[in-house]
């Protein structure tokens, strides 16, 4: 376990302003092993990975260089709570590091704006510093085994399968399986694991995007008993919180009282013996309190 | 390639209107194309006309979706240079070029009935190719409906980006949530408008704003 080492945390734009209960338990559960996050000044949208990379390349580039390169000027590697956000710094940091020309471009607007082009930068998802900065062992140390009665269905989520090398595209999600059952929660197999949530065609066929894909994933999951959905990303979160409320409102498919949704640093939160109330957990819009009534029988 | 006879037409250009030509690039090897505000359009073409004794082929017009576009080709002695322009389509009106080329009168005519562009000062303004009443009445043509290549869904994401440098605003209950769990104060460019103002910066650099069409007086897309 590496303790006292420190990260420039880049929180995005969902979880401050959509889920700070992510922000308030991450913050707590690093501060409880030691790690030190410190918050980016003046940081913009990291931007999306899809629709702004989609309109405009150099923007998109010249934002996440911006970003990348307030990191460099903190010392500090880059940290990220979010998928979204870890796909745009993983392909900006490969695109400058690879394309001359895009890097070229983007250091005279960088230079422009007073920002230098960022030099090289180490990237992790929060999931990367939970399973090996910390570790596995240490979680499972740690944790009250308030979890055991806790039916888990995790959902990675498309970027996390993000990785330099062909082989290691399942080495993250394998991590966030490895921090669950390190928590002491039971994890359920629900057999569609890698399956897309929908959220990216949500905003394009609406339908297509709840009852196609976000309710065959909850199908499954509610099938084989999960008592809650795990996840590493805030867009998903939302799309399995907000497409529940919608599949029942639209189109009749409820869940029991609904399946609640918590990012995996609220589950190693609870864990390690937080209170709920000490970061939020009520704020979700998911029945999350089903949780804690589990977890007090 | 650039001949000198080339060089020395777009030196005279370059030296009579300066940083008016906003852009130069290339239809084909032997066709330049520099780019001009309209503003500055008809002292273009006048110097094309009086110092190089170029003659007007025709005017193309390209309609974006955002804008259109309207290409002057000149001839100068065997030759073609295009003086290249925009309108934005909220206006849809220029300045006749028929008081330096009075020859352009049918083609703006034509351009006038088919994409609704008006032409101001035109020596001639009757209708060339539809009937009188289609300009009151009816959608020109070869006009498309106003449009740019950010969907309707994407629309907001992309309007928050440019206004507060993030994709989403902070509703007063989240604010309130915050508060309640002691978080700190959101240090992005939603509240640091140093920083917004470098990211509004980069937009204008790169011309997304123009790639988008972000009205910037309005905070708002054109369509």
């Amino acid at each position: 376990m590496s303790r006292n080492k420190e990260y420039a945390m880049y929180w995005g734009c969902w979880v401050p302003s959509r889920q700070p209960s992510v922000e308030a338990a991450c913050r707590k559960v690093m501060d409880r092993f030691g790690i030190g996050i410190r918050d980016m000044e003046g940081v913009s949208c990291c931007p999306d990975p899809v629709v702004t990379e989609r309109l405009q390349r150099e923007m998109w580039l010249a934002l996440a260089a911006r970003n990348i390169s307030i990191a460099n000027s903190m010392g500090m590697d880059l940290a990220t709570v979010c998928n979204g956000c870890y796909e745009t710094f993983f392909e900006a940091i490969e695109t400058l590091k690879t394309d001359n020309t895009l890097r070229e471009e983007v250091k005279k607007v960088l230079e422009q704006i007073g920002k230098p082009l960022p030099s090289s930068t180490s990237l992790k998802h929060i999931v990367e510093i939970l399973g090996q900065d910390i570790g596995i062992d240490e979680i499972k140390n740690l944790s009250t085994n308030k979890l055991s009665k806790l039916n888990v269905a995790v959902h990675p989520g498309c970027h996390l399968f993000r990785a330099h090398d062909r082989e290691k595209v399942r080495d993250k999600p394998k991590l966030l399986e490895d921090i669950v059952d390190a928590t002491g929660a039971k994890r359920v197999d629900y057999g569609i694991q890698r399956f897309c949530c929908g959220y990216p065609h949500r905003v394009v066929e609406e339908e297509f995007s709840l009852k196609m894909m976000l309710a065959q994933k909850l199908e499954r999951m509610w099938e084989e008993g999960a008592d809650c959905i795990v996840v590493s990303c805030p867009a998903c979160n939302i799309q399995f919180e907000f497409g529940q409320l919608e599949l029942k409102r639209k189109y009749k498919m409820s869940f029991g009282e609904g399946i609640p949704v918590v990012h995996v640093v609220e589950l190693v939160a609870l864990a390690l013996g937080i209170k709920p109330e000490e970061f939020g957990l009520h704020t979700h819009r998911g029945p999350t309190k089903n949780i804690i009534t589990k977890l007090e029988k | 390639m650039e001949t000198t006879q080339e060089k020395e037409i777009l030196q005279n250009l370059r030296t009579q209107l300066g940083e008016e030509i906003i852009r130069e690039s290339r239809m084909a090897p032997d066709s330049p194309v520099i780019k001009v505000s309209k503003e500055k359009l008809i002292d273009a073409l006048k110097i094309l006309v009086e110092n190089h004794e170029a003659r007007l082929c025709t005017i193309s017009a390209v309609d974006n979706g955002l804008d259109f576009e309207l290409i002057y080709h000149m001839s100068i002695k065997g030759f073609i240079i295009h003086v290249k322009t925009s309108v934005m389509k909220e206006e849809s009106k220029i300045s006749s070029i028929t008081g330096i080329i009075p020859g352009a009168m049918t083609v703006e005519r034509e351009i006038w009935d088919l994409f609704q562009i008006e032409f101001d000062g035109i020596s001639d303004p009757r209708p060339l190719i539809l009937p009188k009443e289609w300009r009151e009445n009816k959608v020109a043509p070869l006009r498309k409906p106003m449009g740019g290549i950010v969907a309707e869904y994407q629309k907001p994401t992309v309007e928050t980006l440019m206004e507060q440098g993030q994709v989403f605003t902070m509703p007063s209950t989240v604010k309130t949530n915050r508060e309640n769990m002691q978080l700190p104060e959101v240090q992005t460019t939603m509240n640091r408008p140093e920083a917004l103002k470098e990211i509004q910066e980069v937009a204008r650099l790169v011309k997304f704003d123009e790639k988008v069409g972000y009205n910037w007086h309005k905070k708002k897309l054109r369509y």
